[in-house]
């Protein structure tokens, strides 16, 4: 059980250290974890969750959503992460690597990250007092999970999982139905694998 | 493209058609599902969690635990939640129990989707329903969804072992060090 001496890093180090190449890296607790390439499935929904949320925010800049924004922690210096979609309502900086005050963060699921973005990544977005929803969505079958912050350290969960139900995220005024998300997505049809 | 045309069976058709053995099944929308085998930390978190909720329950004579549970959803789901608890009346050969207030799944990579996707919410659906506990066997993590009012569900989550397990439809208070004590959890999580 022999511990290996990592040397844990800071954010500052980890944007120095991460390679310039085309792979993804998130930061938890000091170190650095590479991130999975996206589904096809994953991509598809991603970019239909980004223009529903750009709809919904037209005419509120400069609140915006985008994909590849990172997320530190205020209290901690040792933890960067990257949600599939991020909403901020600061001013974008010219020189900033991450936005100020993320408002809501979705993920996307899949087999591999799930586990992870449910026990590691919802708990450190939970810590973040500005983000109110946390959006988690499955591509292979309809189904959205919104927490939402009522109040301090309580979150409401809303479920959706029918074609009729609607996915609704109240911090940026987004409203879809479930049947419009998922539109044409070869989903699995199976309840029991 | 084509399909089969499956009858879908009621709850009542799925009892007198489930075969007696030792198998489980649960009934999904009309389609009976078996139930896989489950592992050994699912097995001891259960019976873990079977006594101290039998023990938590020794305030509130007319409640009990059961384990597996039995509810249905409708006509056409029927499902076996890993513990529940139910109160008042309760007849010896009911097969379902319409009144479970606190409904517990023990979580695994193999049923999760369907615990959150399918069962979560139609638990959320029965009205006698007060509290739902995800537990995972392989690392310290719970979720109690608590109904708030109405339809409207908050979620306390659970992940170090000095965090209290509160389940008030059981009157349970207890430390998840004492839930967790015999199980093997798994050693690579990172936290």
């Amino acid at each position: 059980m022999g511990q290996a001496a990592t040397k844990r890093l800071t954010v500052e180090e980890f944007f120095d250290w991460c390679p310039k190449d085309d792979s993804r890296w998130e930061l938890v607790d000091g170190v650095p974890v590479a991130m999975a390439p996206a589904s096809d499935m994953h991509a598809i929904l991603l970019t239909r969750l980004l223009a529903a949320a750009d709809r919904a925010l037209a005419n509120r800049w400069p609140c915006s959503a985008r994909t590849g924004a990172g997320v530190v922690r205020p209290d901690r210096n040792d933890t960067f992460l990257i949600p599939d979609m991020l909403v901020s309502c600061a001013p974008p900086r010219r020189d900033a690597l991450y936005p100020a005050e993320p408002l809501m963060v979705a993920e996307v699921l899949s087999p591999s990250t799930a586990n992870d973005d449910r026990q590691v990544k919802v708990p450190i977005y939970r810590q973040i007092p500005s983000i109110r929803e946390i959006l988690l969505l499955d591509p292979m079958r309809m189904y959205a999970e919104v927490l939402r912050r009522l109040d301090g350290e309580r979150w409401l969960s809303d479920l959706a999982v029918l074609p009729d139900a609607r996915l609704r995220l109240e911090s940026i005024g987004l409203d879809i139905a479930l049947a419009d998300l998922y539109a044409g997505l070869p989903l699995d049809e199976a309840e029991d694998d | 493209m084509a399909e089969t045309a499956l009858k879908k069976l009621t709850v009542e058709e799925f009892f007198d058609w489930c075969p007696d053995d030792d198998t489980h099944w649960e009934l999904f929308d009309g389609v009976p599902v078996a139930m896989a085998p489950t592992k050994s930390a699912h097995r001891i978190l259960a019976a873990k969690l079977a006594a101290l909720l039998d023990r938590a329950l020794s305030k509130k004579p007319e409640c009990r635990v059961e384990t597996p549970g039995g509810v249905a959803k409708g006509a056409y789901s029927y499902y076996e939640p890993d513990l529940l608890v139910s109160c008042g009346p309760v007849s010896p050969e009911e097969r379902i129990t319409g009144n479970a207030v606190l409904i517990v799944e023990i979580l695994s990579p193999s049923t999760e989707r369907t615990d959150r996707r399918i069962k979560t919410p139609d638990y959320r659906d029965m009205p006698s329903v007060r509290e739902l506990l995800l537990i995972d066997p392989s690392a310290v993590y719970c979720e109690v969804h608590r109904r708030h009012d109405g339809d409207v569900w908050v979620v306390e989550f659970l992940r170090s072992l000095s965090d209290t397990l509160r389940l008030d439809s059981a009157a349970l208070d207890v430390p998840l060090y004492e839930v967790y004590e015999k199980v093997p959890l798994d050693e690579t999580e990172g936290g």
